[in-house]
């Protein structure tokens, strides 16, 4: 068990986000989490990477529990994220933005780093070099490694943010809505760089997209979520058989994807 | 050559308000916040800089390096004890936060060191320096050659260390950089801190240049032309800002003063301010137009 959600609840103000939400990821596992627009998927993942305190329940990343941490001490644990609207730094080049995706991994980071002192220089070429072979080429950003990433089309904004997750060297990665405007082609080529990442560094993936054909096709097992509640769970065929999901979910994603 | 005097004069004059400016530049970036008290970490800075100096008698290569230090310690302290308190409250709260600090920390000098003038112990050689025919006293041509060595500094800096980078990721989107496990706080601290010592050195080459008083701290209003000039967000435009605004203050203060009686070179560099933010309300080259108060 990688991660395991147990009874979480999450209120702002009167809203409740999230009331008793429960499961558990399996390693190596791609894991999807659905449901409606407001249904508390974003709101799951904010919870576990600590931006939101839970009012309820408990969230365990390999027996430890990350209520207590701050969001700066997730990363360090081996869980990196991307964001629903890709956040960015927008006025910083694509290599200046993966870099500090790494950021964590720098041992020789403050002092040394600071005076660039031999070995903090060669420690910090070998992972430019690794970054740039190992996740910009694969993402098909090496060409535009120094342009600012708030030039670029989304579609590539959105591998930025896919690649900076990716340069933590995250054992669990957080994906809110990876393919979310994309086109087929585009939408095609970015699961195929997330099923080579999964495969070449055996990843566990948590995904959270509304995009069905995608999500069906490739998870192992998928939870459904509706005003904050868990309300099914099971593999793609299950869910896709779930008279309930059918009703408040999938049945209205068809009805959106004929019209 | 009365003109190139005046030139030289404004660019030294303005790389100490550049390096003030700076101070602003870097808090701004990091938090969103317009520090007003810039102009009292200035003051401070070179009160300490007197005290350990003339009280503890310190020799100078000993004594910058302690003045620098205590300066950069005040720096982090307010940024610990005062702003992080209510820095996810409203912007204005926060800016009226730096007021109250400005006002606290005027009032704790004046406890501490009174209201009275100080000559500082002159650093440089009192000689002149020979600079493209004109006769500068030193003071000036040092004051330029600090400036250039602290913004070459901030470079190297923010392009090639991991922790520059850290701080540039937290000025574009702090959201961002938390999640990637940058300490947010550690890096808004930081920026205090360099904001705190860039005040004391501008603050103790001011106070080699003229005398030293608790008035001091008015430069910190000088501050806010230049940062409205160059931009809040830019580090190069806080330079070219500092520079402009010195060399226009000098050369007005020495061709209009003669006619037009009074303080002119006091007044210029509002006027240009007001100017400015009807044409260009972002700066000159700041990307971001600066919440409106
Ligand atoms: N920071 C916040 N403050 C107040 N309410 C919030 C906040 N974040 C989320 N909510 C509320 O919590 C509920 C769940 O929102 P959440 O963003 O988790 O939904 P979601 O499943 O990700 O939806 P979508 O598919 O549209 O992204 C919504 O009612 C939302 O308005
Ligand atoms: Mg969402």
């Amino acid at each position: 068990m990688i991660l395991k959600l147990d009874k979480l609840s999450l209120s702002f103000g009167g809203i409740q986000a999230l009331n008793g939400v429960s499961f558990e990821i399996k390693e190596g596992e791609l894991f999807s989490l659905i449901g409606p627009n407001g249904a508390g998927k974003t709101s799951v993942i904010n919870a576990i990477c600590s931006f939101y305190k839970p009012t309820k329940g408990e969230i365990y990343f390999k027996d430890k529990l990350l209520n207590p941490l701050k969001p700066y001490n997730i990363t360090a644990l081996g869980v990196s994220r991307t964001f629903q609207n890709t956040e960015l730094f927008a006025g910083m080049s694509v290599l200046d933005n993966i870099k500090l995706g790494s950021h964590n991994r720098l041992k020789a980071s403050t002092l040394s780093g600071m005076f660039h002192l031999p070995w903090a220089k060669k420690e910090e070429r070998e992972e430019e070099k690794y970054l740039r072979e190992e996740i910009l080429k694969r993402l098909g950003l090496d060409e535009v490694r120094n342009r600012f990433v708030g030039t670029l089309p989304y579609g590539l904004q959105k591998r930025v943010d896919l690649g900076r997750a990716l340069a933590s060297r995250p054992e669990l990665l957080i994906l809110d809505e990876p393919v979310a405007g994309m086109n087929n082609d585009e939408s095609r080529d970015m699961v195929e760089c997330l099923l080579h990442f999964k495969k070449a560094w055996n990843l566990t993936i948590l995904l959270v997209e509304h995009d069905m054909e995608v999500v069906m096709s490739i998870s192992d097992r998928i939870v459904v979520m509706n005003f904050g509640q868990k309300i099914a769970e099971g593999t793609p065929q299950e869910i896709q058989n779930n008279e309930q999901v059918i009703t408040i979910y999938l049945g209205k994603q068809y009805e959106k994807d004929v019209s | 050559m009365l003109l190139l005097q005046f030139i030289l004069i404004g660019i030294s004059i303005g790389s100490v308000y550049a390096l003030i400016a700076l101070g602003t530049v870097l808090i701004y970036k990091a938090t969103r916040v317009i520090n007003f008290a810039q102009g009292e970490l200035v003051m401070i800075g070179a009160f300490i800089g007197y005290t350990s100096l003339v009280s503890w008698g310190l020799p100078i290569f000993i004594a910058l390096p302690v003045t620098l230090l205590l300066s950069g310690v005040i720096g982090y302290l307010a940024e610990r004890f005062v702003l992080r308190r209510i820095a996810h409250g409203p912007l204005i709260s926060v800016i009226m936060v730096t007021l109250g600090l400005s006002i606290f920390l005027k009032g704790g000098v004046t406890g501490v060191w009174g209201t009275s003038m100080y000559s500082f112990p002159k650093i440089f050689p009192e000689s002149t320096i020979n600079l493209l025919g004109i006769k500068l006293p030193q003071v000036y041509f040092w004051s330029m050659v600090v400036a250039v060595i602290i913004f070459v500094l901030f470079v190297f800096f923010f392009k090639y260390t991991d922790l520059g980078l850290a701080m540039r990721g937290v000025a574009d989107n702090q959201k961002a950089a938390a999640s990637l496990g940058v300490n947010v706080f550690s890096v808004v601290g930081l920026s205090w801190v360099f904001s705190g010592i860039v005040a004391a050195l501008g603050g103790i080459l001011l106070a080699n240049i003229s005398l030293l008083n608790i008035n001091m701290s008015d430069v910190g209003l000088k501050a806010f032309p230049v940062v409205i000039l160059g931009g809040f967000d830019s580090l190069l435009g806080a330079v070219i800002g500092g520079l402009v605004i010195g060399v226009i203050e000098s050369v007005a203060g020495g061709y209009l003063a003669t006619i037009v009686s009074g303080a002119i070179d006091q007044v210029v560099a509002f006027a240009i301010l007001l100017i400015i933010l009807l044409i260009k309300p972002q700066g000159l080259f700041g990307t971001k137009e600066v919440e409106r108060l």
